[in-house]
């Protein structure tokens, strides 16, 4: 049998059908004015420089009494993790009782191009916690980290263990040399000193163009023709929407803790061989005693699910959770079963241990 | 005119054009992969002018209707429209030797060969020349062009190779498979012949300084159209890849008697097989080799680009980046100490107070824990046995709240 059953008048009205499709669609869009993210009620509580700490309303009248502070990366914007109503960890978090803070980094301006690691872990991240556990009168909180962000409150916890309750990451590298990750592995050829000289803050599109290399195809072609079959359903068409606003929404890198990000972690894999240092103190992730629950997706194309699995070996807790979640980088916030399921898996594991 | 009756035109007029074009197509009915191409070319661009216009029109008054996102949808359109195209006449050129009992496996793997044979010879074959597919490709180097723009003021002298190399490239545009190379060639032999030759010379005189800076920048450029082309091979060679994952996929579904019945899905097959190539591709040593020297090419124009526009500003008396980079990095310096010693301040502050008060009441976690310990419950790490009340090390400014 000859495997492709289309015959060329078949062919040529579907594309008509797209073509109406799209064109009827277009009205659709104009429609929307506004695409609304970040829906979940929330105050400022801190700033520092262009930082700005979030507190979201309990929806419970008892909260979960040990906090936890969500930190995002700093390639994109945290409301990923609160895109739309129906689809927010941070709002099923909250229906399952716990109470949440969460760092916003800001879109970092030239001014912001010398900020350091160290800035961010030592700095920023450091006066967080310290605030949150004055608020509560607490001296330890629960850390949840996302993505690079994951990465980072690994070495926050590695250097003040003290301060850490319960450690969370999701889709956090750890290893950055597994060979299934192109980041990986384009990463090594990269001359990051010339980058960051040339760019100053390394702008957002350029990270985009990198991301969207990863799935060329997929993500610049198949979506939008993908895309006008849900232009006529309006609630369809505003998700996708709020996904392409995030995928767009990228700050700049700043420069100095680009260039470390890119030869301490991506080229160097120092994290994993205790050889990173941050304020002139080594990151020895053995310092890593209390609870971690470690959560990566198994389709992700960013972050390797190896890359993340081999967090196990070098933590020096005895209380170690692993929970594979089916889907890709972003999927594991956004999907349907990940609405059902994440957050009541994280609220169980953190009741359990506070 | 409303809106509806703008996309009836507008629909009409892409369905004349259609039937033009299939009238016209159909006695090309048999002809080998490529010689058809270029009636597809002219639906495509006929249809691509035609929407132009209307949605030139229908735009108007609708400011909330963001650019990129009409760019986007009408550029998937296109890319979609090309494959449908492309599949149409794979089907129309290979039908009556299938009809005729033909070992269709064997036919599909020819027509497949003489696609990349296509591709080898002409990358600019299967980009897009149109503008809609030109703007999903423009996202692949598209960082650079605003660059290339700006380093076009310093192609002046070079006038007359970029003219020719662009005849070439109208070749290319009209399926002359040698073009690219042709235009490519052009341009380096005369570079390497002449302006290559004088730049790799010491420069003299009062411009000294400023000649030698044109000259390393005007390298760098040329650094970074090589490494471009370098880098496009390669992709290209994830599309020959592609359309070889794409006839085992057929093959395996016609083993299993599950045909493609329309396009979209033979579209959504192509995609999948094609990111699988490219994933195979981009995923070796060579690719990132190559990815990696046109980033790093592109990043060194830029900072050659950087050192020419500020001496220009210094001429004008206007402050550089690189005396504002370093401004900010004086300030950052400042920023940091001034939290440092705050931070300290702070602490030596709280120490006073707990000494003219008494010890500080222990927080929450510190009280749970030591109830804990008293009761002998629990197992204590390290960590906990070492804690105590800590001095809040606030650094910020502002709190709220």
């Amino acid at each position: 049998m000859f495997p492709i059953q289309i015959t060329p008048d078949e062919a040529m009205r579907e594309a008509v059908d797209f073509h109406r499709k799209l064109v009827r669609g277009l009205d659709s869009i104009v429609d929307i004015r506004e695409i609304d993210v970040a829906p979940t009620p929330k105050e400022v509580v801190y700033r520092e420089d262009d930082v700005v700490l979030y507190h979201y309303l309990p929806r419970r009248k008892r909260p979960c009494k040990v906090p936890v502070l969500i930190v995002y990366a700093l390639v994109n914007r945290p409301y990923m993790v609160d895109i739309q109503e129906d689809r927010s960890m941070v709002r099923n978090l909250l229906e399952q009782g716990m109470d949440l803070y969460l760092i916003d980094w800001g879109y970092p301006n030239r001014a912001e191009r010398w900020l350091t690691l160290d800035d961010y872990i030592n700095g920023y991240i450091h006066s967080c916690v310290e605030v949150i556990k004055r608020r509560h009168g607490l001296d330890r909180i629960n850390l949840l980290g996302i993505c690079q962000g994951g990465t980072f409150s690994l070495c926050y916890t590695a250097l003040h263990p003290e301060s850490i309750q319960n450690l969370i990451t999701m889709v956090t590298p750890v290893d950055f040399h597994v060979k299934d990750g192109l980041l990986n592995i384009w990463s090594q050829h990269l001359d990051v000193d010339t980058m960051v000289e040339a760019f100053g803050n390394v702008p957002g599109e350029f990270m985009n163009w990198g991301f969207l290399m990863l799935k060329p195809w997929q993500l610049m072609v198949q979506k939008y023709v993908g895309f006008v079959s849900v232009l006529d359903d309006e609630e369809n068409l505003r998700s996708f929407l709020r996904m392409e606003k995030w995928i767009f929404d990228s700050p700049d890198q700043a420069g100095e803790a680009f260039r470390e990000f890119i030869k301490e972690f991506y080229q160097g894999n120092k994290l994993i061989r205790g050889e990173v240092e941050l304020g002139g103190r080594r990151v020895d992730l053995k310092n890593i005693t209390m609870p971690v629950l470690n959560i990566f997706a198994n389709e992700d194309h960013l972050v390797p699910p190896s890359s993340s699995k081999a967090l196990e070996k070098v933590v020096g807790t005895q209380d170690f959770t692993t929970l594979s979640f089916p889907g890709g980088h972003i999927g594991i916030y956004v999907s349907s079963r990940s609405q059902r399921e994440l957050a009541p898996t994280i609220a169980r594991w953190v009741k359990e241990r506070v | 005119m409303s809106w509806n009756e703008q996309m009836e035109q507008a629909t009409k007029a892409w369905t004349d054009l259609q039937r033009t074009w299939w009238e016209r197509w159909m006695p090309a009915a048999g002809e080998t992969a490529g010689t058809g191409d270029g009636l597809w070319s002219q639906w495509l661009e006929g249809w691509r002018r035609q929407m132009a216009r209307s949605l030139e029109t229908w735009a108007r008054g609708r400011p909330g209707l963001p650019p990129q996102v009409v760019r986007s949808l009408f550029a998937g359109e296109e890319v979609f429209f090309r494959f449908v195209a492309f599949v149409s006449q794979m089907l129309q050129s290979l039908a009556p030797q299938i009809e005729a009992g033909e070992d269709w496996v064997d036919l599909l793997r020819r027509y497949v060969d003489q696609i990349k044979k296509d591709l080898e010879e002409n990358p600019l074959r299967w980009l897009p020349t149109a503008q809609g597919t030109a703007t999903v490709a423009a996202e692949l180097p598209g960082l650079w062009r605003l660059w290339a723009t700006e380093a076009q003021k310093m192609m002046a002298p070079w006038m007359e190779s970029t003219r020719e190399a662009g005849g070439h490239l109208g070749e290319a545009m009209a399926g002359d498979r040698r073009a690219v190379l042709k235009m490519m060639n052009v341009f380096w032999d005369t570079y390497e012949s002449t302006l290559g030759r004088f730049l790799a010379a010491p420069a003299i005189g009062y411009t000294r300084e400023f000649q030698e800076k044109a000259a390393r920048a005007y390298e760098t450029w040329v650094d970074v159209q090589r490494a471009q082309a370098e880098f496009q091979a390669e992709v290209t060679n994830a599309g020959v890849r592609a359309m070889e994952t794409l006839l085992r996929e057929l093959v395996e579904r016609a083993e299993k008697g599950k045909p493609v019945t329309s396009a979209r899905q033979l579209f959504d097959l192509w995609v999948s097989c094609a990111e699988k190539a490219y994933f195979e591709v981009a995923s070796t040593e060579s690719f990132a080799e190559i990815q990696g020297r046109f980033v790093n090419a592109a990043m060194h124009y830029r900072v050659h680009e950087r050192q020419i526009v500020e001496a220009f500003a210094r001429t004008l008396h206007l402050p550089t980046r690189t005396e504002l980079d370093d401004a900010y990095r004086h300030m950052h310096e400042l920023r940091r100490e001034v939290k440092a010693l705050r931070r300290e301040l702070d602490a030596l502050r709280e120490a006073r107070a707990a000494q003219e008060t008494g010890p500080k009441k222990p927080t929450v976690g510190a009280r749970r824990r030591g109830r804990a310990k008293a009761a002998g419950a629990g197992k204590t790490t390290a960590n906990e046995a070492q804690t105590e009340p800590t001095a809040p090390a606030e650094a910020g400014p502002k709190q709220e709240g």
